[in-house]
């Protein structure tokens, strides 16, 4: 049986009222959407609490997905507009693992801030980076991340975003413009190894 | 290679041309080390954003999911066989969106009392912004569709408590939420704002004047830093309204009287008004329903053959009955869930969101050019209600934007 077979399995039991099936298309799909809604949003608690959002919006549509593309498919497009609506930015939310009772818990982990293995010089220019994107207009970012941090083409992209192929072009391409000058620094300690004309990919 | 063909400096750095462009590109390139520079600018780009790393959620989230989830019933259409899909539409068609109405009639009077009366509107969402009544919105919780009316009140907001606003404000931008969302949204009347707050004032005004049948209605207002369509930025007011046929059609009329020669239809963008609830300030008021006019006894009285001038001013009433029906947002809810389900299952008796009506207002002393850049309103079917938006732009150059 295929992912694709097994998530509208799951699916089916969701409108059936079995709510614990789609705990498992949760499990299955949040680490792959997590790294994308964290440069989104540009912080790991705001990603959290946006892709708990995502999920609760996917399952009240549910009724809408008719399994023409995948279910990771349908989830990813959720989750990028509702990053690209804004609306994280200001509202206050439920905490994540707040318990029933109302207790906060800890806040959510950022791996940045634990894992020793990460050399110093790395974490600050993944820093950079991410300010970087965060300063950009959010269309923008989100064209940047689905395309080099995600890989999309660019019809995958306009469909996610229900924009034409060429707003996706001219947007990438400025969103690129502005990275490059917002990462100067970066991109000439790099210089060697971007000596010559690149070869597209 | 002109500044407008860099952009295709991207689309070669992805492989994305055909190859005579592609061809182009690359003499451009050969001849043009500057060009060339700009190109090894991109890729380093390219590749530090791909290199980031992709670290799994730091919690689990299908527990919290699943527990929101069970908080409250869900009903989906999945649930339920295409027979009792069109029998359950056939019962609440005409009653759900009646039901929308008088629980918004609910909602603002429980509001009203929090936040004052009169005109002055009551924030239930403030994209964090300090509000009048300490209402604030939370993450939506799961649709709530329960049609009888008794679990329906129950599911109605409880008196403010401890800790009670917030929860408060959480179920409030839910049903605003829904109305938004509703497909049964058909219309949109585009205004440019001009004159600051002018023509949000006038339409706020007419829609206070104008008897309707579902008095009750929203006035979301957008922040100029907050942008739901690019077309439209410098932020708006967007009024939501329930109206029939008969009711949309008097009050287009009544538009097109105020602000004369403006008027432009075009199509709806869902996707940009189901972000209002999300990113606006909302303030609910009661209008002037159409049971407050009263008719005098005697003589047969002579109908006006006009309908835009059936402006009747009547003191809106600040609560409405609850007795009516005691009916919830949510029932219009189920109206929406099950006219989808009959989408996918057949083309009768379902209508897509189809016409908009644009229409500008004009600057004290200035022209104004009417725009009609929208098709004539096709023939459709008749339907009891549907949610009618006044998007009032406070972007003079929006005009012809479509939200």
């Amino acid at each position: 049986m295929s992912g694709i077979t097994d998530d509208l399995d799951l699916i089916h039991a969701c409108r059936s009222g079995k709510t614990e099936a789609y705990g498992e298309l949760v499990r299955r799909y949040q680490d792959r959407l997590y790294p994308t809604v964290l440069r989104l949003t540009g912080c790991a608690e705001d990603a959290q609490d946006l892709l708990q959002e995502a999920f609760l919006r996917a399952y009240e549509k549910l009724s809408r997905f008719h399994g023409d593309s995948s279910f990771y498919t349908w989830i990813y497009r959720i989750a990028v507009n509702l990053a690209l609506s804004g609306r994280r930015r200001k509202r206050p939310v439920v905490r994540l693992d707040e318990g029933r009772r109302g207790e906060p818990a800890e806040p959510p982990v950022d791996p940045r801030e634990t894992d020793p293995s990460l050399p110093l010089e790395r974490l600050e220019r993944e820093r950079i980076i991410q300010d970087a994107l965060n300063a950009l207009a959010p269309d923008h970012r989100a064209v940047v991340v689905m395309k080099e941090y995600d890989g999309l083409r660019y019809e995958e992209i306009g469909a996610v975003l229900g924009v034409p192929v060429g707003t996706v072009r001219s947007r990438l391409h400025r969103a690129r413009c502005e990275l490059r000058e917002k990462l100067r620094v970066l991109i000439d300690e790099e210089e060697p190894a971007h000596q010559g004309v690149p070869e597209p990919t | 290679m002109n500044p407008e063909e860099e952009v295709f400096l991207s689309a070669y750095l992805d492989d994305a041309l055909d190859p005579e462009r592609r061809r182009r590109v690359e003499s451009s390139l050969e001849s043009d080390p500057r060009l060339a520079e700009h190109l090894r600018g991109l890729t380093a780009v390219r590749d530090l954003v791909a290199g980031l790393p992709r670290p799994s959620s730091p919690t689990d989230l299908s527990a919290s999911v699943v527990a929101r989830l069970q908080e409250r019933p869900v009903l989906l259409p999945g649930r339920f066989g295409p027979g009792a899909a069109r029998r359950m539409l056939a019962v609440l068609s005409t009653a759900a969106l009646l039901l929308v109405a008088v629980t918004l009639a609910l909602v603002a009077s429980r509001v009203l009392r929090l936040g004052g009366a009169g005109r002055a509107p009551v924030e239930v969402a403030a994209s964090g912004q300090p509000t009048p009544a300490p209402v604030v919105a939370q993450t939506p919780a799961t649709t709530v569709a329960e049609p009888a009316s008794k679990d329906v009140v129950a599911a109605l907001p409880s008196p403010p408590g401890p800790d009670a606003a917030e929860r408060l404000g959480d179920a409030e931008i839910e049903k605003v939420r829904r109305i938004l969302d509703s497909p049964s949204l058909r219309k949109v009347f585009l205004l440019a704002d001009v004159a600051p707050g002018e023509t949000s004032r006038r339409v706020g005004d007419l829609l206070d004047q104008t008897p309707r049948k579902y008095a009750t209605y929203l006035c979301i207002t957008v922040d100029p830093e907050i942008t739901v369509d690019p077309k439209h930025p410098g932020g708006a007011s967007v009024y939501a309204v329930v109206m029939d046929d008969q009711e949309l059609d008097r009050f287009r009329v009544t538009l097109r009287d105020a602000f004369p020669g403006k008027l432009v239809e075009t199509d709806p963008n869902p996707a940009a008004v189901t972000q209002l609830a999300d990113v606006g300030k909302v303030g609910i008021f009661t209008g002037t329903p159409v049971a407050d006019v009263r008719v005098p006894e005697g003589p047969p009285l002579s109908l006006r053959s006009e309908p835009s001038k059936a402006i009747i001013p009547v003191k809106p009433r600040a609560n409405r009955s609850s007795s009516t029906t005691g009916a919830d947002l949510a029932s219009g809810e189920v109206d929406a869930e099950l006219a989808a389900t009959l989408a996918g299952l057949s083309s009768e008796g379902v209508e897509t969101p189809s016409v908009v009506v644009h229409a500008e207002a004009s600057a004290p002393g200035g022209t104004t050019h009417p725009q009609f850049v929208g098709p004539p309103a096709p023939p459709r079917h008749r339907r009891p209600a549907s949610v009618v938006l006044v998007w009032v732009s406070h972007s003079p150059g929006s005009r012809t934007a479509n939200p």
